[in-house]
């Protein structure tokens, strides 16, 4: 589904990725480790637009999608949830999710969907609640429910369980696994590996750039 | 000739100076610099005295920089509060001195403000080369670790807007003498010293660099920039 | 949908009430001009983007139209739709070139050289000079067509106002004036969001120029003043950043200049400079997302 070939990324002399090659399979879970530094942000934010290649190719369902803008790897299918949560602060929780939606259906057909996802997740008493008075699980919830909104069948999940309490952590756990029966393939970096060792199915370590170990 | 330019360009280096110095330091975009220079013409003409027009600066200076101090929190909520002040300067001198033509002084100091120009080049350049640099330049990179390191941040910010405040009254009144004055003679200046200070930035130099820069591209520009002002 | 009717009809009684005397016709019709700029203002603030030189948007074309009008009426309409192009073009070119923080200070400088330099375009027509410091004449139209003309426009570009924030289009400019790389994360495409603000905020200020030229039939570069740039910053201010209340607020300023350059001229002048110093602790909504004072400058 997802094949990555020979990444690379500069940043003047610094060389944040090298030759950095793998796949992703439909439904699959995979976490990407490493220290802090590795360049484990950097490769999700490459894969979905935010950031440009220096060299090397992304193919998403045998589409190249390398430094395409982020919209446009979105329209492909691929979401970006943030480490540190970026709601639409001016918005309640219902509209953050609705506005993923509305790229591709009408304003009232997004509300329904996005009221139909919450109950679906089990958040729907966060509905009308402003986002700027949101926990910091809650925001992780809305955060990973918007990029899945966008209708996405890869969600790229930066250190979702970051800063979270093991109550919250569970509570997502239980949301990354609902979504994965879905058949929504994620990429995810963390360094919380006993609770990824319940999740991913598969794990990439990056050192240094360098994508040098598969456990 | 040569002396009109030389006046051309150490107005709009001054002022590209002040511009300058305020924003790497003060972290903001003074736009009363302005109506201060504005001011300094009007205060030729009711009281020509040098030092009133250095020392009000001076006052307006420290009352901007605490005003900034106790209620922004923003580069653009600092810059639009100077803009206030800017305005209410211009119109505080409209009310106060209103007439329908332009005032005129009988004698012209103009000459004068290349050594005014020099004399502040000179002054920031020697902050910058004496041990004192170091602090500055660590101010302009990074206020709040600057801070964290036992730099007074607080007080070099009102000491360079209030000098910056008292170089721009003090430019206006010794540029009397060449001017029309009106509450807007000053935005012409400001803008040329904004334009030239946004070129030297595109250059990322710190500390007398950056200031040797400035002067230089203030050199550069003098001739397109006269129009201005 | 029910309080953007009756929002509409209060608007309309004003139009109605004000046009029984010339003088508050002619007021109304200043009044609508003041709140079109609010609006304008309030379409690009949506997008994220605090203009502070929203004179050049609005005045520029009319400027150019009013110099085109000394040679005839075609060059003044295609000077107007050049002048419309350009300063849309301009200002797409800030927005995307700019962050927030140096947007404002980019437009602020900009429409500030305009002012200063606009008055260096003379000309010689017939034998006179003309331009300069005193501008261009502009056509006229009688004061009852110019009040209803006035009228139908504001509540036209209200309206669109209104509806477009409930539009998915309104939904994306409100995302993006949120947060610009959340909103490329869910698929948004900043660059038509941002060229839509821009464009609703530019065909709003340009009726509204349009309709002061024909209304004080003369154009000057005083169009370009900064009292006209930050007029709307502060309406909206004083509004709230709610699009009515920021309406009324317009009203309200145009009426209390009236009463106070009467009193004395000059005076409404330090009202907005006491606004705008006291703006940071007043209207903290309209600041959100700018550069902090502690942050390392660009």
């Amino acid at each position: 589904m997802l094949r990555v070939n020979g990444l690379m990324k500069r940043l003047d002399s610094l060389v944040l990725l090298r030759d950095v090659s793998f796949e992703a399979k439909k439904g699959e879970i995979i976490c990407l480790y490493g220290p802090n530094g590795s360049g484990k942000s950097t490769l999700l934010k490459i894969i979905s637009g935010l950031e440009r290649a220096d060299g090397g190719h992304v193919f998403f369902r045998d589409r190249e999608i390398t430094n395409l803008s982020p919209w446009e790897i979105v329209e492909n299918g691929i979401a970006h949830a943030f480490q540190i949560p970026r709601p639409f602060r001016s918005m309640s929780f219902l509209e953050n999710l609705a506005v993923s939606c509305m790229r591709y259906m009408d304003t009232d057909d997004a509300f329904r969907q996005a009221e139909r996802t919450a109950e679906e997740f089990d958040v729907d008493y966060l509905l009308e609640r402003s986002s700027s008075s949101l926990s910091q699980g809650e925001l992780k919830i809305l955060e990973i429910l918007r990029a899945y909104l966008t209708g996405a069948e890869l969600l790229l999940l930066d250190e979702p369980f970051a800063s979270l309490d093991v109550e919250n952590a569970r509570f997502l756990k239980e949301k990354l696994l609902a979504l994965k029966e879905k058949q929504v393939s994620m990429l995810v970096t963390s360094h919380r590996m006993r609770i990824m060792e319940e999740v991913a199915d598969r794990f990439l370590e990056l050192k240094e750039g360098k994508l040098y170990a598969h456990g | 000739m040569a002396l009109n330019f030389l006046v051309s360009f150490f107005s709009i280096a001054l002022m590209a100076l002040l511009v300058s110095t305020n924003f790497r330091i003060g972290k903001f975009l003074n736009l009363s610099l302005g109506g201060l220079f504005a001011a300094g013409g009007y205060i030729a003409y009711f009281t020509p005295n040098p030092v009133f027009a250095a020392l009000s600066g001076l006052l307006f200076g420290t009352l901007l920089s605490l005003a900034i101090s106790k209620i922004c929190r923003s580069v653009i909520e600092a810059t639009v509060l100077s803009l206030g002040a800017g305005i209410l300067i211009e119109r505080g001198l409209e009310i106060v001195h209103r007439s329908s033509y332009y005032y005129f002084v009988d004698f012209d100091y103009s000459t004068y403000v290349i050594l005014l120009g020099a004399v502040s080049y000179l002054f920031v350049l020697g902050i910058y080369l004496s041990p004192l640099g170091l602090k500055m330049k660590f101010v302009e990179e990074d206020h709040e670790l600057a801070e964290l390191y036992g730099i007074n941040t607080g007080m070099i910010f009102t000491v360079t807007t209030s000098l910056a405040s008292a170089c721009a009254v003090l430019a206006g009144f010794l540029s009397s003498g060449s001017l029309a004055i009106s509450p807007t003679t000053g935005f012409g200046y400001l803008i040329s010293g904004i334009i030239v200070s946004a070129l030297t930035a595109q250059l990322r130099q710190v500390g007398a660099v950056h200031y040797l820069a400035l002067l230089a591209i203030s050199f550069a520009a003098a001739r397109f920039m006269e129009v201005l002002i | 949908m029910k309080r953007i009717v009756a929002e509409t009809a209060v608007m309309l009684s004003l139009a109605v009430i004000m046009s029984l005397s010339p003088y508050y016709s002619w007021l109304f019709v200043l009044m609508s001009i003041y709140s079109l700029l609010t609006l304008s203002w309030l379409f690009m603030r949506k997008a994220g983007r605090i203009s502070m030189g929203h004179s050049f948007l609005f005045g520029f074309p009319v400027f150019l139209a009013s110099a085109g009008y000394s040679f005839s009426s075609e060059v003044s309409i295609q000077l107007f739709i050049a002048g419309c192009a350009l300063s849309f073009v301009i200002f797409y070119i800030f927005a995307e070139m700019t962050g927030r923080t140096a947007f404002v200070f980019l437009t602020l400088v900009f429409s500030i050289f305009v002012w200063v330099s606009s008055p260096k375009l003379v000309f010689e027509k017939g034998g006179y000079l003309t331009g300069g410091e005193v501008g261009f004449s502009f056509p006229t139209i009688s004061q009852k067509e110019l009040h209803i003309l006035t009228g139908g426009t504001l509540t036209l570009f209200y309206l669109i106002y209104r509806i477009i924030g409930e539009s998915r289009a309104g939904y994306f400019m409100r995302a993006v004036g949120d947060d610009e790389t959340a909103s490329k994360a869910v698929g948004i495409d900043l660059r038509k969001i941002k060229a839509l603000s821009i464009l609703l905020s530019g065909m709003t200020a340009w009726s509204a120029g349009i309709i002061y030229g024909l209304e004080f039939g003369h154009i000057s570069p005083e169009i370009f003043s900064v009292e006209i740039s930050v007029f709307p910053f502060i309406a909206s201010l004083i509004g709230a950043g709610n699009p009515f209340a920021s309406v009324l607020s317009s009203f309200g300023l145009v009426y209390l200049s009236k009463i106070l350059n009467s009193m004395y001229p000059g005076l409404m002048g330090i009202v907005y400079a006491a606004i705008l110093i006291l703006s940071p602790k007043i209207g903290w909504w309209v600041y959100v997302k700018g550069k902090r004072l502690d942050e390392k400058a660009g």
